[in-house]
């Protein structure tokens, strides 16, 4: 059993979309499902593919790259209803490799402007706020991906 | 199948009403309706009534302010669309033969601010990723401006000529049309490149319409009956990112023309889906009055001005008569029956013949209504 002070434990927003890696090493990743028929990937996670309308679909782990489609900034000072996070915040779609669009939080910018379309951006999870039996709830976000 | 026609029209003025609940502004607009029509509560056989958020059983407190008949009582839900799916099911009963005289109503009584998303995904909610009606259209907005090198000014026209049309219309939400395209960018700023002016106010408000056989209306009226050439519902397929909402205001529109056996270039007006500025621009080349990328363009020209040759959006739409989604699509309803018949006073068009009205559906829906003298 851990002691106190030790890490509190971290849970996914929902483990059907943000799958958190079991160990250390092991990196994060998106779930989405890929269908055995027409090999169309969806996020998130569909029971029927939403091209060719098959039920064999497959969960896969998703890219964790992959470029800005759109992006904006919600600047109004009213909360949007059910909202938990704070304001301004840049959000938008990001365009994976597989073709699926991921609508998402951007962070590790600058709110003066939307990011610019076909910004390479890549997955990052952060802390999102506590549940009720105090665990860390990890959410997913984008962060452009910085030059080398 | 025969004709279904509307042989009256009526509107509880959009704006705000803090004392009214959704029955009392339904009420309103269906009186008016039936007065219009000069048809008795007592003769209609069905009533539609469509609404986003007035939930279970609202149709039927409709239905008991104009009086328990026993009637069948449709309760609708399609978001913005929702006035205009009951009108199609109305105008598809009257036609099959399956009555002879229905009332469709689109009501709404609203929380001020932003429009609740029910069933979205908590993480969804929670992270601010779907806000009616800004996330989505300011999206579609930002790829449409970068692509076709639309400006924020050209925008900001949009809600100035719409709240001119809207200060000529008795029903809108705004009854000025002072508003500058300086006020307009200096606004706040809502969600990038969307400022509070370049989107409809939250609106309480109600429209209908009474929907019969053309043997019925000669009874009833003689006021030119307005015939429903087409009104075509359809919901959201997968589409890729480029496509989406596109996709489903094209298909319902063609489909539309299809139906009413003409095309984009008869049209002498169009009513369009206008929560946000940039929307007027998108959907009018949706629906095919232009290209793709031209919608500003057919903008700047005059074309879509009330003296143009394609007037969009003549009662100020959304933009100026104000967002009340329940009611919205009716409420083009019955201005374009208006104009249709003449009787739009300062804001008449020049003998109008045949017009459009698109209308989406958060995404998940849009009719395609084509109404003809
Ligand atoms: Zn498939």
């Amino acid at each position: 059993m851990p002691l106190n002070g030790a890490r509190r434990k971290q849970v996914s927003i929902d483990e059907n979309v943000l799958a958190l890696p079991d160990a250390p090493s092991e990196a994060p990743h998106l779930l989405g499902s890929k269908c055995r028929a027409c090999g169309a990937v969806f996020f998130p996670q569909q029971h029927t593919c939403q091209k060719c309308f098959s039920s064999a679909l497959d969960k896969v782990k998703l890219s964790r790259r992959g470029r800005v489609y759109s992006c904006t900034v919600f600047r109004h000072h009213r909360r949007p209803p059910g909202y938990k996070g704070p304001l301004p915040y840049l959000f938008g779609q990001v365009e994976l490799p597989e073709g699926a669009g991921v609508l998402t939080l951007f962070t590790d910018c600058s709110f003066d402007q939307p990011l610019k379309r076909g910004t390479e951006v890549e997955l990052l999870v952060e802390r999102f706020g506590e549940d009720e039996a105090g665990n860390d709830v990890m959410t997913f976000k984008f962060r452009p991906v910085q030059s080398k | 199948m025969r004709d279904a026609v509307i042989i009256g029209v009526g509107m509880h003025k959009f704006g705000r009403y803090p004392d009214k609940g959704y029955a009392d502004l339904a009420e309103v607009a269906i009186r008016n309706a039936l007065n219009d029509a000069g048809v008795p509560w007592k003769d209609v056989q069905a009533l539609y009534a469509g609404s986003a958020l007035a939930g279970p059983t609202s149709a039927n407190n409709i239905c008991g302010r104009m009086g328990l008949s026993g009637i069948p009582v449709y309760n609708i839900e399609a978001y913005c669309a929702s006035g205009g799916v009951a009108l199609r099911l109305a105008a598809e009963a009257v036609a099959t033969g399956l009555l002879d005289m229905a009332v469709a109503v689109g009501c709404e009584k609203q929380e001020r601010g932003f429009i609740p998303v029910l069933n979205q995904p908590q993480w969804a909610t929670v992270q601010g990723l779907e806000v009616m009606p800004c996330t989505g259209p300011a999206l579609e907005a930002q790829v449409y401006m970068e692509t076709y090198g639309v400006t924020r000014e050209q925008l900001a026209k949009v809600s100035v000529k719409d709240r001119k049309n809207a200060a000529l219309t008795p029903y809108s939400h705004y009854s000025s049309g002072d508003l500058t395209v300086e006020e307009v960018l200096n606004a706040p700023m809502i969600c990038d490149p969307l400022t509070m002016y370049m989107m409809g106010p939250p609106s309480d408000g109600a429209a209908a319409a009474v929907v019969c056989s053309r043997r019925q209306a000669r009874k009833y009226s003689s006021k030119t009956p307005v015939v429903i050439a087409a009104a075509v519902h359809g919901s959201d397929k997968f589409s890729p990112l480029e496509d989406v909402y596109h996709e489903l205001r094209h298909r319902v529109s063609y489909q539309a023309y299809e139906k009413a056996g003409c095309g984009p270039e008869d049209l002498n007006f169009a009513q369009l889906h206008n929560p946000v500025a940039s929307m007027e621009f998108i959907c009018s080349e949706n629906v095919g009055l232009c290209g793709p990328g031209e919608g500003a363009r057919i903008f700047d020209e005059g074309r879509t001005l009330l003296s143009g040759d394609i007037p969009v959006c003549t009662d100020g739409g959304f933009l100026g008569r104000g967002n009340c989604p329940g009611a919205s699509t009716l409420a083009y309803v019955a201005e374009s029956v208006w104009q249709l018949r003449g009787e739009a006073g300062p804001r008449q068009i020049k003998d109008p013949k045949l017009g459009l009205i698109c209308h989406g559906g958060y995404g998940h829906h849009a009719v395609g209504i084509i109404l003809k003298k």
